[in-house]
This record gives structure tokens, C-alpha cells and sequence, in this order.
């Protein structure tokens, strides 16, 4: 059995005890940063698309004449 | 100074750990690959414990242990592990080693005791330093032999070894459990204000196309929710960081 990450129970157990990794760091790899970069103008692009869609429904659904 | 009792053959690989417990360098003398990431993690880690016990324990000092038919000689520098691995069948390999291994372990003591430089981040330029001059050194004495000394490699391995530990996965996940909420709520409480809002223009006869500023407030809501789903902060990437809590 696994960890979403990969690694196996031992591995983690052994990590989780043994090496002191920070929770929160700077990244200082390009390609890391390039990855991160893409997905938060995707993350950007997804928002404003569904935003721009339910409010044009929010718009047509306020101006239905019962 | 070489002593004459040292066998140079015996020792397949060295290596230094750092305090966090992360190898820092790492050669193989026998060309069977460099750097194994899932072995050197297991490998790094459980010498650390090993140690780490031994000097809570007794307040002692881990010299030899052996495992999978190979013998691990260790002392310390500082606060660096210093690990030669040898396959000799040499059952009094302490003693035989000593001289040298202490020869090493005083002139790593030296470049250490440098102030003002740090050398417990694994990336930073005064440790590269230190391991580009500790491999001419080992190599001059004939401890390490054969291979180019690849720091950039060793640094990779190690950035993903960190990378791996946390979770934390470049362009697809860069946020812990407890972030994940947090920008659930925020997604939420966005589209609550934009029902509210929309109520209030219809219910109050307002001018409809003000319904087209609920546009800032639609996004955020989407904005918090995909940051959600997908387990990433965009905010967090723009920044350049990750925040696993």
C-alpha cells in the first residue's frame, strides 16, 4: 500500500520521524515554478469562465417575465 | 598523511547527511549508479535514527552499524553525519578505520568552523562550496574514486526527496488540508454574498445590469472552489511558495 505521493508506509514513517522538512518554503526550481505558474492562469481562466457564464444565467433568470 | 593499514577498496560508497537528515553528498565507488532516491531516503533516514537515538539514549556516539551485509562507519562533523559504507568482512573494522576516518572528520571539522557561512540549508552556495572542495579532497586521498562529482544532481535529488515528503507536487498540488478549507469557505462565503446580492437587485427593482457586477464576486466564488478541487493556491504560486499545512 501506497501514499498518494508514492511512497510507501515505511518511507513516510521513516520521513515523518527522521527528516525535518519544511511545511511551508519558497521554491527556487524553474521548472517547478513554471509548472505553478501555468496552473494558477489556468486556475484564473477556469474562475472567469464559469463566473462569466453564471452570471449571464443570473442575469436572463432575473429578467424572466412570470 | 596516508596510513599504511587503510584499504581503499573496501569502501564502496561515501556520504554526509545533514541534521534535518537529508544526504547532502553521496558518491559510489563501485560505478553501480549514483544516487538511488528511494534507497538513499530509507538509507539517510535510518542512520539519522540510529544516531539520534544513540545520543538521547546514552549520550553516546554511533561508530559502526551493519545491515544487508555491509558495514557503515560513521562519525560526525559538527552537525553533519559522515558515513563511509564498506563490504569487508572485517569484524574489527572500527579500530582499522579510525585513524583515517578521523583524519577526514577533522579536516571537514575545519571548513566548518567557518563563520558566518550556512551550511544547513541544503541549497545554499557556501555548502556547495564546501562539498565541491570535500570531493577534490576525498578524491586526493583515494576515497572516492571514478565519476564526475554532480552536485546539481545530488541538489535535484534532494529538492525532490523535500518536494515528495511534503506533498507538495510542482503545477498540480501546492496546499495543504487545513489551506484546502480555507479557500473553500472563501469560495462559499463569495457566492452566498452573490446570491444575497442578486436578491437584493431583483427584490429592490434595481437596474438589472447590475446583475453584471456579480461578475467579481461569481469568480471568487470559483475562484475558491477550483483552488479547492484541485489542491492548489494560485496565490501560493504566484508568490513562488508552497504551504503544505
Amino acid at each position: 500500500m501506497r501514499w498518494p505521493n508514492g511512497m510507501s508506509w515505511n518511507e513516510v514513517i521513516i520521513m515523518e520521524n527522521f527528516i525535518t522538512v519544511p511545511k511551508e518554503a519558497e521554491i527556487t526550481d524553474e521548472f517547478a515554478l513554471e509548472a505553478d505558474k501555468k496552473k494558477a492562469y489556468q486556475i484564473f481562466a477556469l474562475s472567469a469562465l464559469f463566473s462569466a457564464a453564471l452570471t449571464v444565467v443570473m442575469y436572463f433568470a432575473a429578467n424572466i417575465q412570470f | 598523511m596516508h596510513s599504511s593499514y587503510f584499504v581503499m577498496s573496501d569502501i564502496i560508497e561515501v556520504q554526509l547527511i545533514n541534521s534535518a537528515g537529508l544526504p547532502v553528498y553521496y558518491h559510489n565507488n563501485t560505478g553501480e549508479g549514483n544516487y538511488d532516491d528511494s534507497s538513499m531516503i530509507l538509507q539517510s533516514s535510518f542512520i539519522t535514527a540510529i544516531g539520534t537515538f544513540a545520543t538521547e539514549l546514552q549520550n553516546g556516539e554511533v561508530k559502526l552499524i551493519q545491515f544487508e551485509l555491509k558495514k557503515y562507519l560513521m562519525t560526525r562533523a559538527k552537525e553533519f553525519s559522515l558515513i563511509f559504507t564498506s563490504s569487508s568482512p572485517d569484524i574489527n573494522m572500527v579500530d582499522t578505520y579510525n585513524g583515517k576516518i578521523n583524519e577526514v572528520k577533522d579536516y571537514l571539522d575545519t571548513k566548518l568552523l567557518q563563520d558566518n557561512l550556512d551550511f544547513e540549508s541544503p541549497h545554499s552556495a557556501s555548502l556547495d562550496d564546501l562539498l565541491i572542495d570535500f570531493d577534490s579532497y576525498l578524491r586526493k586521498e583515494k576515497l572516492v574514486v571514478g565519476g564526475e562529482y554532480e552536485r546539481n544532481s545530488i541538489r535535484e535529488d534532494v529538492r525532490s526527496l523535500i518536494f515528495k515528503s511534503v506533498g507538495y507536487e510542482p503545477g498540480k498540488c501546492n496546499i495543504g488540508r487545513s489551506e484546502r478549507i480555507r479557500r473553500l469557505n472563501f469560495g462559499l462565503t463569495f457566492f452566498i454574498i452573490s446570491a444575497v446580492l442578486l436578491t437584493a437587485i431583483v427584490l429592490l427593482n434595481l437596474p438589472s445590469y447590475l446583475i453584471f457586477g456579480l461578475f467579481v464576486t461569481n469568480f471568487l466564488g470559483f475562484l475558491g472552489l477550483l483552488q479547492y478541487f484541485y489542491r492548489f493556491c494560485t496565490t501560493n504560486a504566484l508568490a513562488e511558495r508552497y504551504v503544505m499545512e
